[in-house]
């Protein structure tokens, strides 16, 4: 290997496209570590490949199920969540609340029996570390909240993503008439900032392109983006459609096209979606119908159950990192049986694939990626972004 | 139909090979050479042995040969009703392209000693999709394995002391279970 120019050995390694395998590769011998462990290479190889999911940690029973590639090259049971601290006082294990995440970090909290706070943490289970914060004191108090995991200031400088020493928490606290919003910011101040947010209801209609969207009322869509923190908004036309009355029947969702746009989605009553996409050319924020979906017909083809009423289901908050893909509820039995099953269907409002989801109740799939940066610091002595500020 | 065009390389044993001058110039390196027309006597190639010569221009030729049978499928094509046979030459073009890509495969199916070879020879005579091949090849060669079966693999020597890879294993763990 000696005889190999180092340009193509770093072709090469860029080609290795799984991070444990590079992250082995990195520590074969001293001259593949310190091509692997510059920054510009990690900078390249991210660029390359994404970080594949290595499975997925479902809302209602927190625990890990591998992706199709068995977790990356990973042990599954690396992604055990046991090492999260409980109530040490009271004996009692901490029942802990999936909130979001982002890259290879979770957000969960729970309800602290001590004092009657909410603990919060932020962490990585593959490599077993986490980070407390203390939420704002509102956040135990009021029921109706949401947290979400943003990233750092210096993630992208960094050659990745977010990490356990970049990162940001948003938490919203929802008052009934209005809406406090409090940015956490890991490393900076650890303390809560708030963010105005100009909005008396907050209505998550879904994710795309890292951003996520809410309905705030009066044809008003308020946008964060995952990645700068930044919020903005845009407005959905006049005349068309009745927006609040199609948010409160969960009838309106946002995904992504493949190509990387957004895609506005209403569902009429009868079983048909509408797809609206924004007018081409940059900054304008003209909405058009592009695509008119017969929903009920397009199930009945593919020989999958379907009943009024149906609803989009906000599963899809962190359940698909490439767009395209709705999720579908509707309701096998009869409206007046007490109890109904309800039936979900993922529907790739491109392809036109739709297929049944094997259990509802599990509810969000929350995806969680292998770390990225990883540690180089053994021989290289670079300053990676991944180092543990607490060890 | 005019014989193709020939040119003489010469390998760094001084062994001669005649070949089309289509599949020569796969390579940057000798199209170049025939550009600045520096053929006289044939192509001096004094970094690439035979054996590793004769393994790269059985890449060229099957590449070279596949391009054409492609061009003229395109021709046969546009040239319409003319022909009569346009559809039976476009399925053979798409034919050659499931050949190609299982040639390929078998290609590089060879010890790491060859492969390093034909690395160096692509990378020498700049034979870009070969060495392209051969690049993915020997990554895929590193995905799946542990360092050690890497070393074993590549003839790597372990240049870390044992307390340097304890702490690099300790570093990511996760990658190493």
């Amino acid at each position: 290997m000696d005889a190999i120019p180092l340009d193509l050995l770093e072709v090469i390694l860029l080609l290795v496209a799984w991070p444990v395998f590079l992250v082995r590769a990195a520590s074969t011998c001293k001259q593949w570590r310190r091509i692997i462990a510059r920054p510009d290479f990690l900078w390249r190889f991210r660029c390359l490949h994404r970080p594949p999911v290595a499975g997925y940690y479902y809302e209602t029973t927190i625990r890990f199920t591998p992706s199709w590639w068995p977790s990356g090259g990973v042990d599954a049971r690396r992604f055990a969540l046991d090492f999260l601290p409980g109530d040490d006082d009271l004996y009692i294990p901490a029942v802990w609340r999936l909130r979001d995440s982002r890259g290879s970090l979770l957000l969960l909290d729970h309800y602290n029996h001590r004092d009657g706070s909410r603990d919060m943490v932020v962490c990585e289970p593959v490599t077993r570390r986490f980070q407390k914060i203390r939420p704002p004191a509102q956040f135990a108090r009021f029921y109706s909240t949401a947290a979400f995991l943003l990233d750092g200031d210096n993630a992208q400088q960094a050659a990745g993503g977010i990490s356990l020493s970049s990162f940001k928490v948003l938490c919203l606290i929802y008052y009934g008439k209005h809406i406090d919003a409090r940015v956490f910011t890991w490393g900076e101040s650890y303390s809560w900032r708030d963010t105005s947010i100009d909005s008396e209801s907050m209505n998550v209609i879904g994710v795309a392109m890292g951003s996520i969207h809410w309905y705030a009322g009066r044809r008003k869509v308020v946008t964060l983006d995952k990645r700068s923190a930044e919020f903005s908004s845009f407005t959905l036309p006049a005349g068309t459609e009745d927006w609040d009355s199609l948010v409160n029947q969960h009838r309106l969702a946002v995904t992504a096209s493949r190509d990387g746009g957004v895609r506005i989605v209403v569902g009429v009553a009868g079983g048909d979606m509408k797809v609206f996409a924004r007018l081409p050319g940059g900054g304008s924020c003209e909405w058009v119908l592009r695509k008119w979906i017969p929903l009920s017909s397009f199930m009945a083809i593919h020989g999958l159950p379907w009943r009024e009423p149906w609803y989009f289901s906000h599963l899809p908050i962190s359940n698909h990192r490439t767009g395209a893909v709705l999720i579908v509820t509707t309701r096998m039995s009869l409206s007046h049986e007490p109890t109904t099953t309800p039936l979900m269907f993922r529907v790739d409002i491109e392809t036109m694939a739709a297929e049944r989801m094997p259990d509802p109740n599990l509810g969000t799939a929350y995806p969680c990626e292998l770390p990225w940066p990883p540690v180089f610091r053994t021989i290289t002595k670079m300053i990676d972004d991944h180092g543990d500020r607490a060890t | 139909m005019a014989s193709p065009a020939m040119v003489t390389l010469i390998s760094s044993d001084d062994a001669r090979f005649e070949v089309t001058e289509a599949a020569a110039t796969m390579s940057q390196t000798i199209r170049h050479m025939i550009e600045d027309g520096c053929t006289d006597g044939g192509i001096p190639l004094p970094n690439v042995p035979a054996r590793t010569l004769a393994k790269v221009l059985e890449y060229c030729n099957k590449h070279a040969a596949a391009t054409a049978a492609e061009s003229s499928a395109a021709g046969g094509a546009a040239a319409g009703s003319d022909s009569g046979s346009s559809s039976s030459a476009d399925s053979a073009g798409k034919d050659d392209g499931v050949d190609l890509a299982s040639f390929d495969k078998a290609f590089v199916e060879v010890d790491t000693d060859t492969l390093y070879d034909l690395l160096l020879a692509a990378n020498y005579l700049d034979v870009k999709t070969l060495l392209d091949l051969c690049c993915q090849k020997v990554a895929d060669m590193i995905r799946g394995k542990t360092p050690e079966q890497i070393r074993q693999t590549f003839g790597i020597k372990n240049d870390f002391s044992p307390e340097e890879e304890e702490k690099i294993r300790k570093e990511n763990q996760w990658a190493f279970e």
